[in-house]
């Protein structure tokens, strides 16, 4: 069964959580338009009942809960650094440890959009469910 | 520039140790390999050289060697008279050097607001060899996000790849860094991100 995420509660939902217009924007288009299983169930089990399914979710070895209990990771940064752990095991477990800083830019009102914009492509995101 | 220190929490360097032993078991060692799409300009290539120069000439051939018998007050004026060196090799406006309690996940960060470079002073107190040498790396790792805001606000300085000072200046649009707690793929894959740990890894990787 393929599921339907629309486009706009979506952005809407990711930047309630703080991120910005242009992080939402890519998150939905590099990574929740793809995302692995079995990251992809977990991720809309989340986002639909705000909790995790049942059961464990690992991938290569790590656990969800290892990455927001251990690692103090929250969920949806777990879920996508599992979803890269899936796709390319040897540069995120190394990334791993090189994550270890942040650029503070001037912030953007609300209601301006960056200067540069690619189109953004607004149709409902489709998970399968299985 | 005005300096600003603040007191080492014990408590929150037990945190931190707890972190660095977690993300060990996980990551293995930090890997301080250059990736090979890194393409330093000629510019680059001096700026690495002198850093070079500057990490021996502090630090001598062993970066933990020498931090690892120091106090942490010790540490911090030696990273301090470090990082002040750089800041001027590199001709950077900062204005604030803060050595502050981070907390125990990050290790530094630049303020294309403030004009300010930070550095967690948590990670000052370790008696880690491997930690002491990475916060080298990330006052290096700092100071090139200095040198890349400075770059995009005075182009006419840059000497590199057009197309790498654009994604540059993109990166450095408001609202469009990203954030390793709302994409780690996407942190360690932007271009800013990208340059900075390559640049810094071609010069510690070499101690």
């Amino acid at each position: 069964m393929i599921i339907f995420l629309q486009y706009f509660e979506l952005k809407k939902f990711l930047i309630s959580l703080g991120y910005s217009e242009f992080e939402a924007r890519e998150v939905i288009k590099k990574r929740i338009r793809k995302l692995s299983k079995p990251v992809d169930r977990a991720f809309y089990h989340w986002y639909k009942h705000s909790k995790m399914p049942e059961g464990t979710l690992e991938v290569d070895g790590i656990t969800f809960e290892t990455l927001t209990k251990d690692l103090s990771m929250m969920t949806m940064q777990a879920l996508l650094y599992l979803d890269w752990l899936a796709k390319e095991p040897e540069v995120a477990r190394k990334a791993l440890r090189k994550m270890k800083d942040y650029v503070q830019t001037a912030s953007r009102p609300d209601t301006e959009e960056p200067r540069f914009t690619e189109p953004e492509d607004t149709s409902d995101i489709q998970l399968e469910d299985k | 520039m005005s300096l600003v220190v603040v007191a080492i929490i014990v408590a929150a360097v037990y945190g931190v140790q707890l972190l660095v032993q977690r993300l060990r078991s996980i990551g293995g060692i930090i890997d301080q390999e250059v990736d090979p799409n890194y393409k330093p300009s000629e510019q680059d290539k001096q700026l690495i050289d002198q850093t070079k120069d500057l990490v021996c000439s502090h630090f001598g051939g062993n970066i933990a060697d020498t931090l690892i018998p120091l106090t942490p007050q010790q540490r911090s004026e030696k990273l301090v008279s470090f990082t002040q060196e750089i800041i001027e090799t590199y001709n950077l406006e900062i204005e604030r050097l803060s050595i502050q309690d981070m907390g125990a996940g990050l290790k530094g960060g630049y303020s294309a607001v403030d004009n300010a470079i930070l550095i967690n002073g948590n990670y000052i107190a370790l008696d880690d060899a491997e930690e002491l040498k990475d916060l080298v790396d990330t006052i290096i790792h700092e100071c090139e996000h200095a040198r890349q805001h400075r770059m995009v606000e005075h182009p006419q300085e840059f000497q590199g790849d057009p197309a790498v000072l654009e994604s540059w200046r993109r990166n450095f649009e408001p609202g469009c860094y990203i954030h390793f707690e709302n994409d780690p793929q996407g942190y360690h894959d932007q271009a800013v991100e990208f340059d900075a740990r390559n640049f810094a890894a071609s010069i510690i990787g070499e101690f």
